[in-house]
């Protein structure tokens, strides 16, 4: 076996409008937070650079749209994600809420070879703000009842707890790229539907055998 | 007869000249004498109408010094082309023009619309009469509903197991439908324009071939068409309809004041819908056009000269008149194109020849009133125009009527006041630009120029725009005169004039409500436009807030989407309140149709155009942008925010000036422009994240020339400059000329179908995945199910008018198929064991109650599924269980009770078909009670059996008596026989005694003497279930597949 190649790593994030999901990203592959940001519109995308047991790997973080509507879009960013981060703020009851449909969305449209076992992060943001309104038991009840869902309380703006959480993310990430690796044995499933026939190429040519 | 004209290369093989003159040539073929027998084959059936003959006359256009003649008139008889020659000479007057190429282009616009005229002449009663055979014929041969009116039918072929089969394709607003009979074997094909997923027209070696793909993934080929374009269009056409249809959920419905407008001027042809269907096509061009609101219909058009005063000429073109306007477009190769709201006009009359000047020859000269800017009232003169008389007549009557409505216009002063305190931001928040002196100079250069303009070609809306105006336009609009250029460019200022005082109104309105939308527009007021001072401030933000909230009043259908906020906020920089409000409304409904609904469909159609024009324009980046995965990804944000979220805005402003004057197809010419650009930096990108990024970049970096800016900056960081905007402008300007209108209308159609399919997909397996946990059907027989409703669905739309659904109601994805009473009782019917019987429709009526939980007259598809399966898949225990509840208070009424006749069946489907009605009939009689509508409410909730443990009701004698009789109709006609029937009378006497024993019991245990016969529920399901047969009758598994494939059937 030759010198390892540079493994890519998707990881997508998803969540409700203005739930922090750009400040998110941006903490943690710029160091820094703006409340200068822009609804993100369609969707918006950084890399990184990082070190994962002793493997660098390149991160390339896709921030998708909040508003429901541009919900169906998402299939073209999904597919070929190795990570799904649901992030909701712990100010807003009803963004939590949101989470469970952004999960079933997202295993619909990415349709991953093992849904079940699929890594999922779940951050809960702005945990600087006074009026919390989503307690940390209650997003963890959520986690566990889904095969136990690594959960992380942030604050993007003070920074609290982002590099943990993207290192969990990188890792699981990882260790999913792995197995993806040995189901790209099989030919893609033909997929007769308009608009997302196109076959992604990364991360597949990462195989050195 | 005129024909529209042709290129003839070679005009003398087999013609012999008969007459020449300078510009016309008429000619006979060499071998075809006169008083030929052909002519009478032109008369007669509809068929040959559309068969060609070879004309033996025919004449010739050509100028003196070109080699190219147009064949423009042929003719069977030598009369009838002399007739046509005698018209040339006497009513083309040619002389006008100075050179050639606009005598050619005179003659053949003349030609082309004395051909379409004629078309509209032909009176052809033959022809509405054999129409009429031929749409009685349709419906015979089709098993289509009564109310779908056939458009066009057409002789061709289909290829059938690679064997044509030559029969008539007929074409109606819901369907397409082909039947041939041939050798003894019929072929009969119907598919529904919301079915089609794919129409393709290509060219074989043999014939043009029209080839349908479905959503079954099948393919149907027609060819042998003698107009396969105005086939394929029409085709087009009626399946863009269905999708809109899909999209918006409004139907076509025949435009009945065109009906009174073909009796008064134009003979009837051959059917109503197209002429109809060729109206609002016409109709939308003009708009499009001319930038016009909506709802103008187009009267007119008409051949004429505009003289134009700035450079004393006249330019050939088209005179279009609607209700509210009368529009110019030059037909040469400059472009001139003038507007005209006709309540601006004051007096319109006949100008007077003038001596030894033919170029004004019928004339007519437009007096527009009097405004504060000028001295004396503009006013513009029209030439050449033909029908002149018939054309004031129609202008006059549109003037009277304008008259009468013309009174609420008035109302306009009072609101202008109000805004004008609400100032564009740029006036409160200066950015430091505005003090640098060189920037100054430049806009103030801007303006002189501008100024110059105005001084030539007029300063309102009716401005000549011509092509000196586009290149004005494309080095930026000076800050100063945007707001009101940007109006009157895009047509917001129509609908703003038309509409005083309605901003304000919604303004108000949006204060005092809350809505989903409300809440929306709150997250996002601070992450619009977070860069500039004015949404630092609580006056800016503000305004946005009103501005979006006042939109989402006006239009609950859109309510809402992220990235109008963007545009809304860049806008308000420039214009008052009001005048953004009508801007951002302008873009939403008519510059950008369907972008900002609640699934952005238009975008993605758009982005689908996008990829058709990469493939088209710049085929090597399409092949790189393929490689890596980015068709489809890249340019979401770059049509929903029309650049202003990925580049700074001061540089993407200069796209939006060009876009509201030249429209849609600028975000294209931008993004080919943006592409092409950096068609080597994409070559090297390694993956998608590369190429995004790298693009990414380069939008962040575009800087505009004329602010001097050295550096730029996004979110606080530096960025380096990539391009100026100014040269990306005129990049795609020159490179992509040919991306017009009329392009990207053609692409949007097949996209459209696309999207629009795929989102239909994806719904309906939404649907069947949320339902499958429900357990009464399989995944397959859900689909199935699914199918069938959806192929009745646009129908039940028609029938019922059923409002669309606002955008800010989130619904489950079932709840879009709503099933009325006559489409409910037909499935169920077929599916269900209970209904095999002629007392079906008692049960299928109180079904339907039962299940319709909202009392709305319409089961959702879950309900639906709920009705059938509790009826014939789920054990049958509970199928029992539902038969005894089916009879129970207030499902069957005491009323119904009583009747011996049983009243539904017999009044048959038709009285049943409005179940909604006849539930509210019985209200009014009383008969349901409030209490009764509770106890309704429990029966409901004992449908969810798996999680209610309520018990069911007891049932009274009488119930009891009709719920034999139910039972015995149950196996009526089945060929269960005798043995059954015994059965049946055995379990009903041990009921009857156990309602006895019941009784007496709680008359024991209760010590008293008034209690009633009874039994109970599982009283009833143990006795039946001691019937092995029954058990086996009620209990069959449905075949839903089958039922469904008779039902398609019959």
């Amino acid at each position: 076996m030759a010198t390892r190649k540079k493994v890519l790593l998707k990881v997508i994030i998803l969540g409700d409008s203005s739930v922090g999901k750009t400040s998110l990203m941006n903490q943690y592959v710029n160091k820094k937070f703006t409340n200068q940001y822009k609804a993100t519109i369609g969707a918006d995308f950084l890399t990184k650079e990082v070190m994962v047991d002793d493997r660098i790997v390149t991160m390339q973080i896709w921030d998708t749209a909040g508003q429901e509507r541009f919900q169906s879009l998402g299939v073209a960013f999904y597919r070929g994600a190795d990570c799904c981060v649901l992030v909701f703020d712990v100010t807003s009851p009803g963004s939590f809420k949101s989470l469970d449909g952004w999960r079933d969305e997202f295993l619909i449209q990415a349709s991953p070879s093992d849904p079940d076992h699929f890594p999922f992060v779940v951050l809960g943001n702005k945990v600087d703000l006074d009026n919390r309104a989503v307690s940390t038991k209650r997003a963890q009840q959520w986690c566990q009842s889904k095969n136990g869902l690594p959960y992380f309380e942030t604050s993007a703006k003070e920074a609290v707890n982002v590099e943990q959480a993207f290192k969990t993310i990188a890792r699981n990430a990882l260790a999913q790229e792995s197995d993806v690796e040995l189901y790209n044995e099989f030919p893609d499933q033909i997929k007769l539907d308009g608009g997302s026939t196109d076959n992604r190429s990364s991360g597949s040519d990462n195989c050195a055998c | 007869m005129w024909v529209n004209p042709k290129e003839v290369l070679i005009p003398n093989t087999f013609w012999q000249n008969e007459k020449l003159s300078v510009y016309f040539l008429l000619q006979h073929r060499v071998g075809h004498g006169q008083g030929n027998k052909l002519s009478s084959l032109l008369v007669g059936t509809f068929d040959s109408f559309f068969e060609t003959k070879p004309s033996p006359y025919r004449i010739l256009h050509q100028t003196p010094s070109s080699e190219v003649y147009y064949e423009i008139a042929c003719a069977l008889t030598e009369s009838d082309i002399l007739k046509d020659w005698e018209w040339l000479e006497n009513n083309l007057n040619l002389n006008i023009f100075e050179n050639e190429d606009d005598v050619t282009d005179f003659v053949r616009c003349k030609i082309k619309s004395l051909v379409a005229t004629n078309v509209s002449e032909t009176p052809d009663e033959d022809n509405s009469e054999s129409f009429k055979d031929a749409s009685i014929k349709f419906h015979r041969l089709f098993n289509v509903s009564r109310d779908t009116t056939l458009v066009c039918y057409y002789a061709c072929s289909y290829l059938k197991n690679k064997l044509p089969r030559r029969g008539w394709l007929y074409l109606s607003v819901e369907y397409l439908c082909f039947h041939s009979y041939l050798l003894g074997i019929e072929d009969k094909i119907v598919v529904r324009w919301t079915d089609v997923i794919n129409l393709d027209k290509n060219n074989s070696m043999l014939s043009d071939t029209i080839k349908v793909t479905t959503r079954d993934k099948r393919e149907y080929r027609f060819f042998m068409f003698l107009h396969s374009s105005d086939t394929f269009e029409l085709m087009k056409q009626l399946v863009n309809l269905a999708m809109k249809g899909i999209i918006n959920d409004v139907w076509f419905n025949k435009d009945h004041n065109l009906l009174l407008k073909v009796n008064k001027y134009v003979p009837k042809r051959q059917s109503f819908v197209k002429r109809d269907l060729d109206a609002r096509a016409m109709s939308e061009t003009y708009r499009l056009l001319f930038r016009l609101p909506l709802n103008e219909k187009l009267d007119g058009v008409t051949n004429a000269t505009l003289y134009t005063p700035y450079n004393k000429k006249h330019v050939f073109g088209q005179v279009y008149l609607s209700q509210n306007f009368m529009c110019f477009n030059s037909k040469t190769t400059d472009p001139l194109n003038v507007v005209i709201p006709l309540c601006d006009v004051s007096q319109v009359e006949k100008l007077e020849p003038i001596p030894n000047d033919q170029s004004f020859d019928n004339s007519i000269i437009i007096t527009l009133k009097l405004t504060s800017t000028n001295e004396k009232p503009p006013f513009f003169i029209f030439s050449q125009i033909m029908e002149r008389e018939f054309f004031l007549k129609n202008i006059s009557e549109i003037l009277g009527n304008l008259e009468t409505k013309s009174i609420s216009k008035f109302q306009r002063v009072d609101s202008i006041s109000d805004s004008e305190i609400k100032l564009p931001l740029r006036f409160t928040f200066r950015m430091k630009e505005h003090d640098n002196s060189i920037i100054k100079i430049k806009q103030r250069a801007k303006e002189v120029e501008w100024d110059l303009y105005f001084k030539e070609h007029g300063d309102g809306v009716s401005m000549y725009k011509t092509k000196e105006l586009v290149k004005m336009v494309l080095v930026g609009i000076p800050e100063s005169l945007r707001s009101n250029l940007w109006l009157k460019f895009s047509g917001a200022y129509h609908d703003m004039v038309a509409n005083p005082g309605l901003y304000n109104e919604l303004v108000n309105i949006a204060s005092t409500t809350k809505s989903i939308s409300h809440d929306e527009i709150e997250r996002d007021l601070h992450r619009s436009l977070p860069e500039h001072p004015a949404f630092q401030s609580e006056i800016g933000i503000n305004a946005l807030r009103r501005v979006l909230t006042a939109y989402a009043t006006k239009n609950p259908q859109i309510g809402y989407c992220q990235a109008m906020n963007i545009i809304a906020s860049v806008l308000l920089i420039y214009c008052t309140e009001e005048e953004a409000f009508w801007q951002l409304a302008c873009i939403c409904e008519n510059m950008l149709p369907d972008y900002y609904n609640n699934k952005v469909v238009g975008a993605l159609v758009d982005q689908g155009v996008m990829d058709n024009l990469i493939a088209n324009h710049l085929p090597f980046i399409y092949d790189i942008l393929s490689r890596l995965g980015l068709i489809q990804m890249i340019s979401l944000s770059w049509f929903l925010t029309i650049f202003l979220s990925v580049m700074p805005y001061q540089s993407a402003i200069y796209i939006v000036d060009w876009f509201f004057f030249d429209g849609a197809k600028v975000i294209f010419q931008v993004a080919l422009s943006i592409l092409e650009m950096n068609q080597k930096r994409l070559a090297c990108c390694r993956d998608d994240g590369e190429a995004m990024q790298t693009l990414c970049n380069y939008l962040s970096g575009i800087y505009n020339e004329e602010l001097e800016q050295s550096e730029l900056y996004k979110d606080g960081d530096k960025i380096e400059r990539s391009v100026s905007v100014q040269e990306l402008i005129n990049n795609g300007y020159k490179k992509f000329k040919s991306v017009n209108s009329k392009n990207i209308e053609n692409l949007r159609v097949m996209n459209r179908l696309k999207v629009v399919q795929s989102m239909e997909d994806g719904n309906e397996k939404n649907i069947v995945r949320s339902l499958v946990p429900d357990n009464y059907f399989s995944s397959d027989e859900l689909m199935d199910l699914l199918k069938f409703v959806r192929e009745e669905v646009v129908s039940v739309h028609k029938r019922t008018h059923v409002q669309p659904l606002k955008a800010e109601t989130p619904i489950e994805p079932y709840e879009s198929y709503r099933i009325d009473f006559y489409l409910f009782e037909t499935m169920f019917t077929v599916i269900s064991p209970l209904a095999k019987n002629n007392g079906a429709s008692n049960l299928a009526v109180r079904l339907f109650k039962l299940m319709d939980m909202n009392d709305d007259g319409f089961l959702n598809f879950r309900e639906l599924t709920a009705a059938l399966g509790l009826t014939s898949t789920v054990d049958v225990t509970i199928r029992l269980k539902m038969l005894y509840l089916l009879h129970l208070s207030p499902l069957l009424s005491n009323d119904l009770l009583s009747s011996t006749e049983p009243n539904i069946s017999e009044s048959g489907a038709e009285y049943a078909s409005d179940a909604a009605e006849y539930f509210n009939a019985n209200i009014s009689r009383g008969i349901m009670c409030e209490s009764n509508l509770n106890d309704l409410k429990s029966l409901r909730s004992v449908t969810n059996w798996k999680h209610s443990t309520i018990c069911l009701p007891s049932m009274s004698e009488d119930r009891f008596v009709a719920l034999c009789k139910t039972m015995y109709d149950l196996i009526e006609n089945s060929a269960i026989d005798q043995e059954m029937h015994n059965s049946i009378s055995k379990i009903s006497a041990i009921l009857l005694e156990l309602g006895n024993l019941n009784k007496e019991e709680s008359n024991k245990s209760e010590n008293q003497n008034n209690s009633e016969w009874f039994i109970n529920a599982e009283q009833f399901v143990a006795t039946a279930l001691t019937v092995q047969k029954l058990v086996e009758f009620i209990g069959a598994r449905a075949n839903v597949s089958q039922a469904l494939h008779e039902l398609r059937n019959n």
